[in-house]
């Protein structure tokens, strides 16, 4: 028996080919709480994961579409109702100028929201269990490293240790809640 | 990405010829523009023959010194995505001769589309005679026959070096190929200027836009990634490429499509506003002249074909990554240039005698698809000249690696 504090399984790779490799094995092996840390981001390991596709387009869409109300409604108003000036003997709502600004507008709450939601849904929709803080630090510097965590429904830690070794992972080892080794 | 473990090539796929029907298709297009042009001719109306025979001509130019210039772009950006694209953006140039020359043609007809070249409306017109050192018949031939001519001499010399790394292999000819790429955009930008200066602007002589080259050029290219995204799209739907060209390719090729849709409304809709708000009678009357004499319903379907039916359809993930989507919509964008050339010279013509009135453009979108015939056969011609992927270019790896 594990002791009741662990946290799940690390090990990692030297490779960004061979974490991606590991990846599609974890996935194919039908664990769902693992993550990989790794000093850049890995082209295709979101489908490696098996992760499915992210909705915050749907939000840069939504806040697209909220910056050009936001921009039409502002300077009709503002230019038709508010305060009405002749600029060249244009219409007060003179469609054609209104277009930079709504341009704009659509671009900087797409832009900035969405960086907005994703800072937001990346702190909410990690795995159920992180590793703790600074438990592998070669994870920020030249190691990709796998973490299982303890939360995962088929959840064994013999089991997953094993697995994580098969894969060919370095430095595999059981992770309790202060980070240290439980093994 | 995966630099470090090199995986084995899959098997070179060989030639890629154009299949029977498309060679087919392409030479009965060709035919039924040059009838289409005979029977213009041959009723006397020779301002609609000859702006069927300019937009056709453009049109199909454009797809040509796209490929040069799409080929040095890529290579000064280091445009590895693109490397198993690249023979069909090299035989895109092959054009450039028999299209120069026949482009060159549009000059015969230069009475009845610049009424620039008339010395008697020259004599009568301030405006014109101002513009006459650069508005004159000689000028027109030489600065356009000397540009062409430069551009197929660079798109020769570009091929000789991908040639050359196809024999040698080597980091030699990538090198080589940069430097020139880098000459070529300087000459390119001014040529290319000239070129739509004395072809499109010059149609309305009177007017100037100092956004005019720049929409022009955008409009060259937006058509050449939509060509090519064709292209693309057609290879990977038959799996000609396997393993050489597969939906992250397209995905890349689609963002390019998208992009220069997005970027054509913008200098579009800057000329537009522009002219709009300084509101200076020789600037409007480009766009009266549109809106007049039953013109505006054709101005006003350029946005929705040239913009926003593409930019929606192109704008989830899912469409650039499918031929079946992409293909569709890169022929829309296709229509579009047509559409928009089609906007720019039939109002144009006319001047002086009674101006051109707005019709369905039958006998343009003939030529038009003849010139589109003609090339598509040239292009074919080029593509089976050699290995349908450069096997030897050192960027190939990351190319094969790409994720869009």
């Amino acid at each position: 028996m594990m002791p009741i504090s662990t946290k799940g399984v690390l090990g990692h790779f030297c490779e960004p080919d061979e974490a991606l490799a590991a990846a599609a094995k974890v996935r194919d092996a039908g664990w769902k709480h693992f993550d990989f840390l790794t000093p850049f981001p890995i082209h295709g390991m979101e489908e490696a994961m098996g992760q499915k596709r992210s909705w915050i387009p749907w939000a840069t869409g939504a806040l697209a579409l909220g910056g050009i109300l936001f921009a039409q409604g502002l300077q009709n108003y503002v230019m038709v109702f508010d305060w009405p000036m002749n600029f060249g003997g244009k219409p007060f709502a003179a469609w054609p100028s209104f277009v930079p600004i709504t341009f704009e507008a659509m671009v900087f709450w797409a832009a900035l929201g969405s960086a907005l939601v994703a800072v937001i849904a990346g702190k909410r929709d990690t795995v159920p269990q992180p590793p703790p803080m600074l438990v592998e630090t070669g994870a920020t510097v030249d190691r990709f490293a796998l973490w299982i965590s303890a939360t995962d429904p088929k959840w064994n830690a013999a089991e997953a240790e094993a697995f994580v070794r098969s894969l060919g992972a370095h430095g595999v080892r059981l992770v309790d809640a202060e980070g240290g080794n439980d093994a | 990405m995966s630099h470090s473990h090199a995986q084995p090539l899959p098997a070179p796929p060989g030639r890629l010829t154009l299949p029977a029907p498309v060679r087919g298709l392409a030479a009965l297009l060709a035919a039924a523009g040059a009838a289409a042009l005979a029977w213009a001719f041959s009723r006397g109306e020779t301002g609609l023959a000859w702006s069927a025979y300019l937009i056709g001509a453009f049109f199909a130019l454009g797809l040509g010194v796209f490929g040069v210039a799409w080929l040095a772009i890529l290579s000064l950006a280091r445009g590895d995505w693109a490397v198993t694209m690249r023979r069909p953006t090299e035989a895109m140039t092959a054009w450039l001769l028999p299209g120069g020359l026949l482009t060159l043609a549009v000059g015969l007809g230069m009475h009845s589309l610049y009424h620039w070249s008339h010395p008697e409306v020259v004599a009568t017109d301030a405006l014109l005679a101002h513009k006459a050192p650069f508005l004159n018949p000689a000028m027109f031939w030489s600065l356009t026959a000397a540009s062409l001519a430069l551009w197929a001499l660079f798109a020769a010399r570009l091929v000789a070096i991908s040639r050359r790394q196809d024999r040698e292999g080597g980091i030699a000819a990538s090198r080589a190929t940069r430097t020139l790429s880098a000459v070529f955009l300087v000459v390119f930008a001014l040529t290319f200027s000239a070129v739509s200066f004395y072809l499109l602007l010059s149609l309305d002589a009177h007017w100037f836009s100092t956004m005019f080259a720049v929409l022009v050029f955008t409009d060259v290219v937006q058509t050449g990634v939509a060509f090519l995204a064709v292209v693309a799209g057609l290879l990977v739907a038959s799996r000609k490429l396997e393993g050489f060209l597969n939906e992250n390719h397209l995905h890349a090729i689609g963002k390019m499509v998208f992009a220069w849709t997005g970027f054509w409304a913008y200098i579009y809709f800057c000329q537009y506003m522009l002219i709009w708000y300084a509101n200076l009678p020789e600037e409007t009357v480009y766009f009266l002249r549109r809106a007049d004499n039953g013109w505006l319903p054709y101005l006003l379907v350029l946005p929705l074909v040239k913009f926003a039916i593409p930019f929606l359809l192109l704008l989830p993930r899912a469409a650039k990554r499918n031929p079946r989507v992409l293909v569709p919509v890169s022929g829309l964008v296709l229509f579009a240039q047509f559409w928009e050339l089609y906007v720019m010279v039939g109002p144009a013509i006319g001047h002086g005698g009674e101006a051109a009135h707005g019709h369905l453009p039958v006998v343009e979108l003939a030529v038009t698809l003849g010139f589109l015939g003609l090339f598509t056969l040239v292009f074919g011609w080029a593509l089976a000249r050699q290995e349908a992927v450069p096997l030897k270019e050192p960027a190939l790896a990351a190319c094969l690696d790409y994720h869009a």
